[in-house]
Formats: C-alpha cells, structure tokens, sequence
C-alpha cells in the first residue's frame, strides 16, 4: 500500500514540475518510453529467472489463464458495452 | 509496437533463464525505474495547461470507468470458476486482484493455501503482459471520437496507475493516460478490500 503513496507522490512531483519547467514533450516522451522498454526486459528477467515459476506454468497454469482471460474479456466487455451505449444515445 | 513489447519482455525471459543471477536486484531496480517513469508520465501531465480544467470538468464521470473493469472482472471470474477445477468463490478471488500479482500471491498462499496463491500470482502476472500487447491493439478502436479510450486500460486493472501506465500513455493521449491512473488508482485501492473480504468467507 505504500508503493502506492509512492507512486501518487512521484507522479504528483512530475506534475508539478512540469507547471514550472518547460521541457520538450518529445524529449519527457522519449524518456518515459525508454524506461518503459527497460520494465519490460526487467519483467521478462524476473519470470525466466524464476525456476518455481516456470515450474508451475503447466500444472497450475491453465487454470491461471483461464481465469486470467475471463477477467480481462470481461472487463473489456463491461467498457465496451458502456462505450458503445453512450456513443447510440449520443445520437 | 506489440512486436517491440514481446520481443523486449522475451528477451528479458531469455536473458533470466540464461543469467539467473540478478533476480534479488531485480525488484528494487524495477520499483526505482517505476517510479522514474511515473515522474515523467507526471511531467507530460503537468505541461499540459487544458488539464486542470478536463479534470474538474470529467474528472467524476471518469469513476465510472473503474467500476465496470471491476464487475466485468469478477462477472468472468465467476465464470470462469464454473469450468475449472477450482471453486468459483477462489476463482472470483484470483479475479479480484485485478493484476496485483504482488499482493494476490503471498497474500493468498499465507492465509488460504499454496496453489491458490500460486494461481493468484499467475493469474494477475499473466494479466499484466497480456495488457502490454492489448493495449496498443484497442487504441486502434475507434468507438468515442472525443471522448477517454477506456477500452486501452480496461484490461490493466490495478496496474494502469504504475506498470501498465507507460505503455497506455505511449499508445494514446495524455487524456487517456489520467483516467487510467485513476482507474488503476481505484482498482488498487479496492483489490486489497477485496481480497481480504473473500479469503474471510473462504476461511
């Protein structure tokens, strides 16, 4: 939980940051995307370096994925249908 | 995009499987490059002048859009938990960390048991790459013209207000980059409440 205070205090300290500097938002967008493709290699590290995880990718895993996919089907449904709902009564 | 996402996350699962021997460094690194990026995802937020005006205006209208990730993540769950092995109260459960496989793993394994943690942990770890390589193909859909592409975010749960972030903020606007930190924001805060709530009708 106080990951999560921390990540709200660095996002609130880049807002306000960005009020009082002006930077390039090419250049803030590079950056950002930059360390973006370094979490993604550091995400892919952790789960080939974990022997255990590995291990149970195919035992406990399908269940995990099923569970996995339905969760984000329906959450992408549930928005969906809001969407497209809205957009009909725009209309 | 969804191509640099794999190989890149590909190439990391290479180089761990080959050169294990930095996975206790990993997590610290991990948490200092998140919170680098949530400063410059904040730096775009803070040069935008319109901004303060769209939250004040939208800001409450876009609550609505953690709610519907949340139902339609446990409506699948459910589901979901009628077809496996499991119950479907433990599948709702797995469900309900939205992508928080950090909490949802330990958390389940210490107080319900080891293969429910283990499928928790799984679970949200595989929801959270598989929104890496959904989210650049749903900004390509084009359903509110003007309005926050919620459908990009949908699939982050928890995660849109750190890990996920960067990517949702690459493929979109920054528009769409704050109602996915306030969905995620949302999202993380009601996962543990969750949780805790299920496991006390489990044990």
């Amino acid at each position: 939980m106080s990951f999560l205070l921390l990540c709200l205090l660095f996002l609130t300290l880049g807002f306000i940051s960005g009020q009082k500097l002006k930077m390039a938002k090419k250049l803030t967008r590079r950056i950002s995307e930059s360390i973006l493709f370094f979490i993604l290699i550091s995400l892919g590290y952790k789960v080939g370096s974990n022997r255990e995880i590995l291990n149970s990718l195919n035992s406990l895993g399908l269940q995990a994925l099923v569970i996995c996919l339905a969760g984000v089907l329906g959450s992408i449904f549930a928005v969906w249908l809001y969407l497209s709902r809205r957009k009909s009564s725009d209309h | 995009m969804t191509i640099k996402i794999i190989g890149l996350t590909f190439l990391g699962g290479v180089l761990g499987y080959f050169f294990p021997n930095f996975s206790n460094a990993i997590d610290p690194i991990v948490s200092v490059a998140l919170l680098l990026m949530l400063f410059f995802v904040g730096l775009d937020f803070g040069q935008d002048r319109t901004l303060y005006e769209h939250i004040k205006k939208e800001g409450p209208s876009l609550l609505i859009f953690p709610v519907l990730i949340a139902l339609g993540s446990l409506g699948g769950s459910i589901i979901a938990g009628m077809f496996l092995p499991i119950t479907i109260l433990e599948s709702v459960t797995v469900g309900s960390a939205f992508g928080w496989y950090s909490l949802s793993g330990p958390l389940l394994s210490k107080m319900v048991s080891e293969p429910l943690g283990t499928i928790a942990f799984l679970a949200n770890l595989m929801r959270e790459l598989l929104t890496f390589l959904l989210v650049p193909l749903l900004a390509k859909v084009r359903l509110d013209k003007n309005g926050v592409k919620a459908l990009t975010f949908s699939p982050a749960g928890a995660t849109s207000m750190d890990v996920t972030l960067g990517v949702i903020h690459k493929a979109t606007e920054t528009k769409t980059a704050i109602a996915a930190f306030i969905s995620g924001a949302v999202l993380s805060m009601l996962a543990p409440i969750l949780l805790q709530f299920f496991i006390s009708l489990m044990i």
